[in-house]
C-alpha cells in the first residue's frame, strides 16, 4: 500500500456523452436568453447525443428548454428524466425557506 | 464529550440510525435501524466513515481517542454477549466488515470468525461440542485473514485443503474430519510463517487492529476504484467498519444461513425469494460451492422460523418502503437478521415493484417516478428473441438476469474488452465471475457462467448492469485455459457465436434473431405518470420513416432532427448524388438534383405518414461534399491499377474525372471547411432542391388528410446573413409551392446553434430564425476546440488519471 498522491482527474465525464454545464452550458443559457429577448415565443430544443442523457436532460429542464431530441431507443429515458428533473426542482424549492 | 465516531448497536438499541448513512455507511446504519426496529441483530458496533478519512491523513494510523472509544465499544460487546475476546474457555468471536455509503458489491472485503486462536479454538469446541465446526472455522478464518490482511493468495491455502481432500479420498468439505481439519491449521499456521517469516498473529486485539486497517485499505484498491469511478461515487466518502458478533449457521442441522428478496429481483412478482443452506456458513451461500435450496424449503424444514422470518421482512419492507434485499443466519433455531438493504433489482422489476407500491399505497406516484434510474430502462428497451425463431438450445441454466444477447464465445475479460473495442459484441463464458472480471462484463453483451446460483457474482453484478446473464449452467464443462466449454458433444470455442435467453436461462446455438420490445403493462403506467409530470417535450432523431415509427412506439412528440444527407448515402442514391456533385455547370448540377428531388420527396412523405401532425425538424445538407466521394488515396490506387492493365479508355477516364474533382474538394479541415450552411449559400440550388422536397411532400400528404408541421433547419449558421440568405431562399420555395398545390399549413424555418458565434450573436440571428436547436455535438466540439473524432484517447485520459496504470 503506498500513500503517494495520485494526479487528479481533469474531465469527470465525456463531455461528448454529458453535456459540459460550466462552459457549453453557458453558450446554451445565453443562446436562450439573447434569442427570447428579441421573438419571446422562440421554440428552442436540443438535438445532440445529450438529448438522450439524464443529467442533460435536467439542465435542458432547468435553462427552460421546450424539448429535448434523442435517438429513438433512449425516448423513454428522456422521458423519465424530464420528469424527475421537476420533480428534482419542487424538491428543492420545497426545501427553500418561506419569504 | 467530543463527537462520538464509533456507534454501537445491540440489546434493542442503537446510538446510530437508519438516516446516517454518510456516517455509518449502509450496512452500519442498516444494523442500527434494524436493532431499534426491534429485529433480532446480533450486537455490535460501526467505526464511522470519518476514521477511514482519518485513516488516510494519518498514513494509515488510527488517533488515539478514536482507538479509546474502539476499545470500550469492545467492552460492552463483551458484556453484552457474557464472552470474551480471546477468551480460552467461552471466546466471543466476530466478524469485521466494509460498508460504505453506497453498496459496493463483490468490492470490499470481509473477516468472519475473527477472535480465533490456538487457544480460543478449543473454547469453541468444547462449547459447542462440536470440534468438527471450531476447526472449520479456524481453518475459514485462518485463509480469509491470510489472504485479506496478510496478503498470501487464498489459492495457496485451498491447494493444501484440497490436498488433503484428496488424501482421504473425498470430494465435499463437510466429510472431511476435526481431526484433519486441526492438521490442515497447522499446515495454513506453517504456510504463513514460511512466506511472512513470522507467526499468524494469535491476539485476537492484534488480529482486530489488522482486520480494520485492512477494510480502510480495502477502500482503495484497484477493483473498489473501478467500481467507484464506473458508478460515479466520490473517492472520499470512506468506508465504515461492522464489528459484529458472530452467530452461526454450521453449528448442525438446526442450523442455516441464507439471502432473500421481499420480491422477485428479476420480475418484481411480490413473493418470497431467496436461497440457503443448512449447516453452512454464509459465505458457502454466495460463492457458489455448494447449490443452495430455495428459501420455500425452509417452511418445511423450520416452519416456526420461516414464519418469523417472512413476518420480519416483511416489516422491514413496509418500514423502508422498498424491496428488501437481506441475510441471516440460524442458530440453533434462532433466527438473526445479518442484514436488509433496499434490493437491486432489474429494470423490469424496478417498474413492476414502483407501480405496484403505489397500488399497495406504500408510496405515492411520484415517488415511483423517481425510483427509476433513467439510464436502467435501458434495459427494458433491449431486445428478446424473435418467438418465431427456430432454436436450438444446448444447456440450460438459471434465468439470471433478463434479455437476449447474441455474439461470440470469449473465455477471458480482457479479451471481451479487446473484441468489444473492434466492435464485436461477445459473449463472456466462466466457470464463475470474480469482481477482477467487471470490465469483461461490462463490455459483453451477455454472461454465461457454469457455477454459482441466482444469487452469484455473476447473477448480482449481471441485473444491476442490465446484462443478459445465465448463471449455474452446470451442462456447460468450461475450460478457461483452453479457450473452450464442451456441452454433451459439442464442443465451442472462443469466436463461436451462442446467443443467450436470460429470461429463460436457455443457451442457444449460433446467432439468433431479436426483436425490440413494447411499451406495454406497468412500463407504460409509470411512463403516463412520468408524462403527467414533466414540462419538457421528448422528441427523437429519426433519418427514415422506420426510425420515426419506433420514435412514435416509444412515445416522441416529433421529430427534433431528421439528417438529410443519410438518404443519400443509400446505395440507389449515391450514384445520383456524386453525379451532383462531379457536376461542372450549374445545369449538369440541376440536372442531377431533378433526380434527387423524386426520392427525397418520398422520404419526407413517409416521414410526416407516421408522425401524423406532430412537428417535423428537417435539417438541410450538412457534411463536406467529399463523404459522398470514394476515398482520394484509393482512387489513386485504382487509376494506378486501371493504367497497369490497360482497361478500357472511357473508364480510366471517368477514374481520374473522379479524382480530379475529389483533388478539388478535398479540404484539410473539412468539418471547418465547406459544409452546412455554407454547402446550401455555395450551391443555393441544392437547399431549393431540399425545400421543394419538403414542402411537396408536405402538400401531398395533406390531400390524404394528413396534417404537416414542417421545421426547416439551417445548420452550421454563424452570422445572422448566413440566416437570412438561406431563409428566404427556403421561404420563397415554400410559398410558390403552397401557392402551386393550393394548400395551407403552419411552417418554421430556424437554426442549428452549434457554433459559439451563433450563441454570443442568438439576438440578431433570433431576428431571422423562427426556432433554435442547439447542437451540442458541436457546440461542443467548437467550444473546446476538440475534434469528436480524434479526442477519444485524450478524453479517455482525461478522465483516468486518477486510476492506476493498466
Amino acid at each position: 500500500m503506498t500513500y503517494t498522491k495520485r494526479p487528479e482527474n481533469i474531465l469527470e465525464a465525456d463531455v461528448f456523452a454529458t453535456l459540459d454545464q460550466t462552459g457549453v452550458g453557458q453558450l446554451v443559457r445565453m443562446g436562450v436568453e439573447k434569442g427570447r429577448s428579441v421573438r419571446p415565443d422562440l421554440k428552442v430544443g436540443i438535438c445532440g447525443e445529450h438529448g438522450g442523457d439524464p443529467k442533460s436532460v435536467e439542465f435542458c429542464h432547468r435553462t427552460g428548454l421546450d424539448y429535448v431530441s434523442c435517438s429513438p431507443y433512449r425516448v423513454p429515458i428522456a422521458r423519465l428524466a424530464a420528469a424527475q428533473a421537476v420533480l428534482r426542482e419542487r424538491a428543492v424549492a420545497a426545501r427553500q425557506p418561506k419569504k | 464529550m467530543a463527537t462520538r465516531r464509533v456507534y454501537f448497536f445491540g440489546g434493542g438499541k442503537a446510538e446510530g440510525h437508519g438516516e446516517m448513512k454518510d456516517v455509518l455507511g449502509g450496512k452500519g446504519a442498516g444494523l442500527a435501524e434494524m436493532t431499534n426496529l426491534g429485529v433480532p441483530v446480533p450486537p455490535g458496533f460501526t467505526i464511522g466513515t470519518e476514521v477511514c478519512n482519518l485513516f488516510y491523513a494519518n498514513r494509515g494510523k488510527i488517533p488515539a481517542d478514536v482507538r479509546k472509544e474502539i476499545a470500550s465499544s469492545l467492552a460492552r460487546l463483551e458484556k453484552l454477549a457474557g464472552k470474551k475476546l480471546g477468551d480460552p474457555k467461552n471466546p466471543l468471536l466476530v466478524s469485521v466488515r466494509s460498508g460504505a455509503k453506497f453498496s459496493m458489491p463483490g468490492m470490499m472485503d470481509t473477516i468472519l470468525n475473527l477472535g480465533l486462536n490456538d487457544k480460543s479454538v478449543e473454547g469453541v469446541a468444547q462449547k459447542s461440542k462440536n470440534p468438527r465446526f471450531a476447526y472449520d472455522s479456524y481453518r475459514r478464518f485462518l485463509m480469509m485473514f491470510s489472504d485479506v490482511v496478510l496478503g498470501i493468495d487464498k489459492e495457496h491455502f485451498e491447494e493444501i485443503f484440497d490436498q488433503k481432500k484428496r488424501d482421504r479420498n473425498v470430494s465435499s468439505d463437510v466429510e472431511i474430519t476435526a481431526a484433519d481439519l486441526k492438521d490442515v491449521c497447522g499446515k495454513f499456521k506453517a504456510l504463513v510463517k514460511a512466506r511472512l517469516r513470522k507467526e499468524f498473529p494469535q491476539d485476537p486485539g492484534t488480529q482486530l487492529d489488522l482486520a480494520r486497517d485492512a477494510v480502510f485499505k480495502s477502500w482503495n484498491n484497484d477493483r473498489a476504484k473501478y467500481y467507484r469511478k464506473a458508478h460515479a461515487i466520490p473517492d472520499d466518502i470512506g468506508t465504515a467498519v461492522n464489528v459484529q458478533a458472530m452467530v452461526f449457521g454450521n453449528m448442525g442441522d438446526d442450523c442455516a444461513t441464507g439471502v432473500g428478496f421481499t420480491r422477485n429481483p428479476a420480475t418484481g412478482a411480490k413473493e418470497f425469494y431467496g436461497e440457503y443452506l443448512t449447516n453452512a456458513q454464509g459465505e458457502d451461500v454466495v460463492a457458489g460451492i455448494r447449490t443452495p435450496k430455495p428459501i420455500t424449503a425452509l417452511k418445511k424444514e423450520m416452519p416456526r422460523v420461516f414464519a418469523q422470518l417472512v413476518s420480519i421482512t416483511g416489516k422491514l419492507e413496509k418500514h423502508y418502503k422498498d424491496v428488501q434485499d437481506f441475510e441471516f443466519t440460524v442458530e440453533n433455531n434462532k433466527l438473526y437478521m445479518l442484514q436488509t438493504r433496499n434490493g437491486k433489482r432489474t429494470a423490469g422489476a424496478a417498474v413492476k415493484i414502483a407501480v405496484d407500491m403505489v397500488n399497495e399505497k406504500l408510496i405515492v406516484r411520484e415517488e415511483a417516478v423517481m425510483r427509476l434510474e433513467p439510464q436502467q430502462i435501458d434495459q427494458l428497451l433491449h431486445p428478446v428473441i424473435d418467438p418465431k425463431a427456430k432454436l436450438e438450445v444446448i444447456a440450460r441454466g438459471l434465468p439470471a438476469s433478463p434479455g437476449a444477447a447474441t455474439g461470440a464465445v470469449v473465455f477471458h475479460a480482457d479479451r471481451a474488452v479487446e473484441w468489444a473495442m473492434e466492435g464485436k459484441a461477445v459473449i463472456l463464458v466462466r466457470k464463475e465471475t470474480s469482481p477482477d472480471d467487471i470490465h469483461g462484463m461490462d463490455v459483453a453483451r451477455g454472461i454465461l457462467t457454469a457455477k454459482g446460483g441466482m444469487t452469484s457474482h455473476a447473477a448480482v453484478v449481471a441485473r444491476q448492469m442490465g446484462k443478459t446473464c445465465v448463471a449455474g449452467c452446470e451442462a456447460i464443462d468450461v475450460d478457461e485455459g483452453t479457450h473452450r466449454f464442451i456441452v454433451g458433444s459439442r464442443t465451442i470455442r472462443e469466436g463461436d457465436f451462442i446467443s443467450l435467453n436470460g429470461s429463460t436461462g436457455e443457451v442457444i446455438l449460433g446467432q439468433v434473431p431479436l426483436i425490440a420490445p413494447k411499451m406495454t403493462g406497468s412500463f407504460g403506467t409509470l411512463m403516463s405518470w412520468a408524462d403527467g409530470i414533466r414540462r419538457l417535450k421528448v422528441r427523437a432523431n429519426a433519418d427514415t420513416p422506420r426510425d420515426a415509427r419506433t420514435a412514435r412506439e416509444f412515445g416522441a412528440q416529433g421529430i427534433g432532427l431528421c439528417r438529410t444527407e443519410h438518404m443519400f448515402f443509400a446505395e440507389d442514391r449515391i450514384p445520383l448524388m456524386r453525379e451532383m456533385i462531379l457536376a461542372r455547370t450549374k445545369d449538369e448540377r440541376e440536372a442531377a438534383l431533378a433526380k434527387l428531388l423524386p426520392l427525397q420527396r418520398e422520404d419526407f412523405k413517409g416521414l410526416y405518414r407516421e408522425m401524423k401532425g406532430y412537428p417535423v425538424t428537417i435539417r438541410l445538407l450538412d457534411p463536406p461534399l467529399h463523404e459522398f466521394l470514394p476515398r482520394r488515396e484509393e482512387l489513386m490506387v485504382e487509376v494506378t491499377k486501371l493504367d497497369l492493365v490497360r482497361a478500357d479508355r472511357s473508364i480510366v477516364d471517368e477514374k481520374r474525372r473522379l479524382l480530379e474533382r475529389v483533388e478539388e474538394l478535398h479540404e484539410f479541415n473539412p468539418m471547418l471547411g465547406l459544409r452546412g450552411c455554407r454547402l446550401g449559400i455555395f450551391y443555393p440550388e441544392i437547399s431549393r432542391m431540399q425545400a421543394r422536397a419538403i414542402f411537396e411532400a408536405a402538400c401531398e400528404v395533406t390531400r390524404d388528410g394528413i396534417r404537416v408541421q414542417p421545421e426547416v433547419m439551417i445548420p452550421l449558421v454563424s452570422m445572422v446573413q448566413e440566416m437570412k440568405a438561406q431563409k428566404d431562399l427556403v421561404v420563397a420555395v415554400a410559398e410558390e409551392t403552397m401557392k402551386r398545390y393550393k394548400r395551407k399549413f403552419p411552417y418554421t424555418v430556424g437554426t442549428m446553434i452549434e457554433l459559439p458565434r451563433a450563441a454570443v450573436t442568438a439576438d440578431e440571428i433570433a431576428r431571422e430564425a423562427e426556432f433554435f436547436s442547439f447542437g451540442t455535438n458541436d457546440l461542443t466540439q467548437t467550444t473546446f476546440g476538440f475534434s469528436r473524432d480524434d479526442s477519444g484517447r485524450f478524453i479517455q485520459y482525461y478522465m483516468s488519471r486518477a486510476l492506476p496504470a493498466r
